[in-house]
């Protein structure tokens, strides 16, 4: 049990605190977007739309549920560093605060009837369901590095297959203030993924040459277990729309991100991925938006309070 | 998913940006969606006839041309082979300004049919002038405020003015929920409405004999906050409003704390813009880092049978700090200035409006004084308030002074190629002029009234960037600077000479104009009185920009002063520079006299993404693209110091600026504001460092 305090005076490893005060900034929470103004637009979407919509929300929900409450507590019981507990515990925090809003969509779109269906139909989706295990069981089970591996293939590559529908949606001007929600919840996500990437190339460059082609070896395993997963999830959920072959490109796309930051090689072969779900998840610089319809995922963060000096006042008043 | 849709998001998909792809989805927008779903006509007769059958051109206006009119200003609009040059701005038009069948899914008219139809409609029946209309229009050296634009020429017209100023939400039940009413009949039909708040007494103060009782402004706000999402224009789009209430009211704190990320359900304001007036008094106590007294409305009326508008703060606020009978709050003045910067930071709100320097600037200080501003910050004018009661007791209603403004904006570039910046500002403000006296919006009585004696119009302008990037200036130089100075002197002038001939014209003079600045001088002393020409030795890139436009002397100016004590002006006010959104798309211009934000935008509104690269964004102009963002923002408060010498109301100036920003270098940049003389800024726009900057700067 940790008997000293948190010094972030210390520069520390150097990017942790770039981390922390990245995720600060970006702090949201779902009551800032009027996602009851998609009513109209959900409104209008097919029977076999809205089930999509719903559905691909419903699963992320369940993973951000797993991330939230296992997935980031663990790596960050894992760490000696009070930075990175810290880091890692507001990471946490972010996750339940995507898997309340998920919740919040539900409620504002959905017949209660409806609701309790989505929470169902999770529990009976066998490649959902694969997947909670599965991941569940290498967090509770794995080493650190397995954990830091399982938390970036998540968050970087399983959860784009969800990702894609809204985008994808949203580019095309249909339910965009929910698309501000998946907008903000990539944004985040993208942080954790390089950081928790950082943390395992960090032991995985200490590790003797042997012991890392085991674990690359490892990784491209459950990568490609899960990406056959994810594919089969994808018929499942977007067949009755025909974008599957779309979707997994994104997903492809999305598990090359995933070797990017965990500084392997990556695993499929460049190709070309939807433009509008793209430019979705494209979370440098911000978008110009029209300021009076939409809050604007762009935006606006917590900015460091520092006191007026005499000086400054001055220099201002003069110049 | 539309092939064009896919095209033009490909210009940003790529490893390079490639604006080549814009015009592919151009190209497919057309062939694939407008050609295929545009109503044919065989002729021009064929598509009149069918157009007010339909009940949607305006039958008795077509009426007060001869046919042959009609179709010369057809003619002429087609003549000129306008080609759009962005999708974006093709798809903004025939989207939002082009009109359909009642289903949506069929266009009937044509950019250049909705140009005739605006010329058309504001020429009043004056073939010759619809004539000059119609190629300023189709040429775009001027385009007019998207509700002119939309509305003009049709039959069920919705209005031609969307800006509308209220300052009827005085202190009673019955005007607060008049406003209420006012403001969502002016929000159903597309209205940007501004309501000052700074009348209400404040939260705890006596209501009918009862000690700490009331609500105060902040929950008047939450009641228009709710209401502007409601009223909103029939789904289309949603209501917008702005509440102004001033930094000495004590309810400002509460109010602001509305617009911050963790804040309770009841107060948050989701939708609903805020604006602080600050006096100078406030200015001054952050300089001396001295406390402000915020006074209680309701206490100083009753100790002065006077409203808090009408508190003069130089000359009044050492007496109400003396008189004990007025309660008072005493608070930190650069705490609350630090407050208004963590709550910009985290939100965008408030905008600040600084009353010293609009009031000092104001031209009619006769009619009243400058308290609060519009939704984009650059309409500036007085304002009286109103006093309303409940039903049946109308005749005891006191109709106070609002403000309607109509604006249209000059495209810098087109002005200045067309050789005749004169008649280009000559045929806009003709223009403006014909929109107010075709408005008349009964419903909202001070509103009406405004408009019917102070018929307020407001130039602007866009496409400053562009133009200087064009011309390979830098925005925020010295040599960007002259060229401001120049060519919005320009613009007033031709623009104060055009009022003064309608007046001339048509007898009619603006009230208020006997005892205003015009009418002594006061107001143009700048120019009258000046010992040298400012074009004198200006550098020839800067003499480059300007295109050999007409420049105005002294001389002309005291000319001009004295046809204005001769004949008067026709409109209160002339100018006001606008941040210009849609039109400026549909125009290929840079937005307003900003900056630019990136050198490809994305752009994110309730119809989707789309991917815009800045005009004649080539590798010779990137260069003079500076992104607004990695700009030294004093280079843009210089450059609205230095247009705002020109225009008689405001200008909407909104700071760009990175989120490690601290709310000191927030609170310099208003101070610097201020003293450079802005009257206003408008929200404030941030850029997220991006993950991959976070890492680069520290792994």
């Amino acid at each position: 049990m940790s008997k000293s305090a948190t010094n972030w005076s210390e520069a520390g490893d150097g990017f942790t605190q770039a981390f922390y005060v990245q995720q600060q900034a970006q702090l949201w929470f779902s009551e800032e977007i009027p996602i009851a103004s998609d009513a109209a637009d959900w409104r209008a979407l097919s029977p076999a739309e809205r089930q999509c919509y719903t559905r691909v929300s419903a699963g992320l929900n369940a993973m951000d549920t797993l991330q939230g409450e296992v997935g980031m507590p663990l790596l960050a019981a894992g760490e000696e560093d009070h930075q990175r507990k810290a880091t890692l515990a507001m990471f946490a925090f972010m996750e339940n605060v995507h898997a309340r809003s998920y919740s919040m969509a539900n409620k504002t779109f959905l017949s209660a009837s409806e609701e309790r269906d989505a929470f169902e139909w999770i529990e009976a989706q066998p490649h959902l369901q694969r997947k909670i295990t599965a991941f569940r069981r290498l967090y509770e089970e794995g080493d650190a590095l397995t954990r830091m591996m399982a938390s970036c293939l998540l968050e970087t590559a399983l959860f784009y297959s969800g990702f894609f529908y809204p985008l994808y949606l949203a580019g095309q001007g249909k339910m965009s203030h929910m698309g501000e929600v998946f907008t903000l919840i990539c944004a985040d996500e993208a942080l954790h993924g390089t950081y928790v990437g950082l943390l395992f190339q960090e032991r995985f460059a200490a590790l003797p040459e042997d012991e890392q082609a085991e674990v690359r070896a490892r990784f491209e395993a459950l990568a490609r277990e899960f990406y056959e997963n994810e594919c089969g999830y994808t018929d499942e959920v977007y067949a009755a729309l025909g974008l599957a072959s779309e979707v997994k490109k994104f997903v492809r796309y999305n598990f090359n991100i995933c070797c990017d930051n965990l500084g392997l090689e990556r695993l499929f072969p460049d190709e070309e991925v939807n433009p509008l779900v793209l430019n979705g998840i494209r979370t440098t610089g911000g978008t110009t938006h029209d300021f009076f319809s939409i809050k604007g995922a762009g935006g606006y963060s917590k900015i460091a309070v520092t006191p007026l000096t005499d000086a400054a006042v001055r220099e201002a008043w003069d110049a | 998913m539309d092939r064009w849709t896919e095209l033009n998001n490909k210009v940003l998909a790529g490893g390079v940006v490639n604006p080549a792809h814009d015009g592919e989805a151009l190209k497919a927008y057309f062939q694939e969606h407008v050609n295929p779903n545009t109503v044919f006509f065989h002729d021009l007769e064929e598509k009149v006839r069918s157009m007010t059958e339909r009940g949607l051109w305006d039958a008795e206006l077509l009426a007060r041309y001869r046919p042959e009119d009609v179709k010369a200003v057809f003619t002429r609009a087609y003549r000129h082979g306008y080609r759009f040059q962005s999708f974006m701005g093709a798809q903004k038009f025939y989207a939002e300004y082009a009109t359909k069948t009642p289903d949506g899914s069929r266009y009937l008219e044509r950019y250049e049919d909705r140009m005739s139809m605006v010329a058309l409609a504001r020429a009043g029946g004056d073939a010759e002038l619809a004539l000059t209309l119609v190629d300023h229009l189709v040429q775009q050296t001027f385009v007019p405020a998207t509700p002119t634009l939309m509305n003009s020429g049709k039959a069920n017209t919705g209005r031609l003015t969307s800006c509308f100023l209220l300052q009827s939400c005085t202190d009673s039940l019955d005007s607060i929920m008049k406003t209420q009413h006012f403001a969502a009949d002016l929000s159903k039909n597309g209205g940007g409405v501004g309501i000052d708040l700074s009348n209400l007494r404040a939260r705890g103060e006596d209501l009918r004999g009862l000690k700490g009782v009331t609500k105060g402004a902040a929950a008047v706000a939450k009641l228009f906050d709710v209401l502007f999402r409601y009223a909103d224009q029939a789904g289309q789009r949603q209501g917008a409003a702005v509440v102004n209430l001033s930094v000495m009211h004590p309810d400002f704190q509460e109010l602001l704390a509305g617009k911050k990320i963790a804040t309770d359900e009841d107060a948050r304001l989701k939708t609903l813009s805020v604006c602080a007036v600050i006096p100078d008094v406030f200015m001054q106590a952050v300089r001396d880092d001295q406390d402000v007294y915020q006074v209680y409305p309701r206490s100083y009326e009753q100790a002065t049978g006077r409203v808090f508008t009408d508190i003069d703060w130089e000359r009044e606020y050492a007496d109400i700090v003396a008189n004990s009978q007025i309660r008072k709050r005493r608070v930190s003045a650069r705490q609350l200035l630090q407050e208004i910067a963590l709550t910009q930071g985290e939100s965008g709100y408030p905008y600040l409006l600084f009353t010293g320097n609009a009031n000092r600037a104001n031209p009619v200080p006769n009619v009243g004084t400058v308290k609060m501003t519009n939704l984009c910050s650059e309409v500036m004018q007085p304002t009286l308030p109103s006093h309303f009661h409940g039903y049946g007791q109308e005749a005891r209603d006191v109709v106070g002074l609002d403000v309607s403004c109509n604006l249209a904006s000059l495209h810098i570039s087109n002005a200045l190629a067309s050789g005749d910046l004169g008649g280009v500002v000559r045929a806009a403000i003709h223009m403006l002029d014909d929109v107010a006296r075709s408005t008349n919006i009964e419903e909202v009585p001070a509103v009406a009234r405004a408009n019917r004696e102070m018929r307020s119009i407001g130039l602007g302008a866009m496409n400053l960037h562009g133009h200087l990037a064009a011309h390979g200036l830098s925005y925020g130089s010295p040599e960007a600077l002259a060229f401001c100075d120049l060519f919005f002197e320009a613009v007033h002038f031709h623009a104060r000479r055009t009022s003064m001939e309608i007046a001339k014209g048509t007898g009619f003079v603006f009230r208020g104009f006997q005892g205003s600045h015009y009418h002594s001088g006061e107001f143009f002393r700048g120019y009258t009185e000046r010992e040298r020409e400012p074009s004198e030795g200006i550098a020839p890139e800067v003499r480059a920009a300007l295109q050999g436009a007409w420049l105005p002397t002294r001389e002309d100016w005291r000319q001009l002063v004295r046809d204005i004590q001769r004949h008067g002006l026709a409109h209160s006010h002339v100018m006001a520079v606008a941040p210009t959104g849609s039109i400026s798309y549909v125009a290929h211009a840079t937005a307003s006299v900003m900056p630019i934000t990136e050198k490809v935008e994305t752009r994110t509104s309730g119809k989707g993404k789309t991917i815009y690269p800045m005009p004649g964004l080539s590798p010779e102009t990137e260069w003079y693209y500076e992104e607004a963002y990695d700009l030294d923002q004093r280079r843009v408060i210089d450059t609205v110091a230095t247009i705002q010498r020109h225009v008689d109301q405001g200008i909407s100036c909104t700071l760009f600026v990175r989120s490690d920003i601290t709310t000191a270098d927030l609170a310099r940049l208003y101070i610097y504001a201020y003293r450079k003389g802005l009257k206003s800024l408008y929200y404030l726009r941030q850029r997220r460092t991006a993950v991959q900057e976070c890492v680069a700067c520290a792994v």
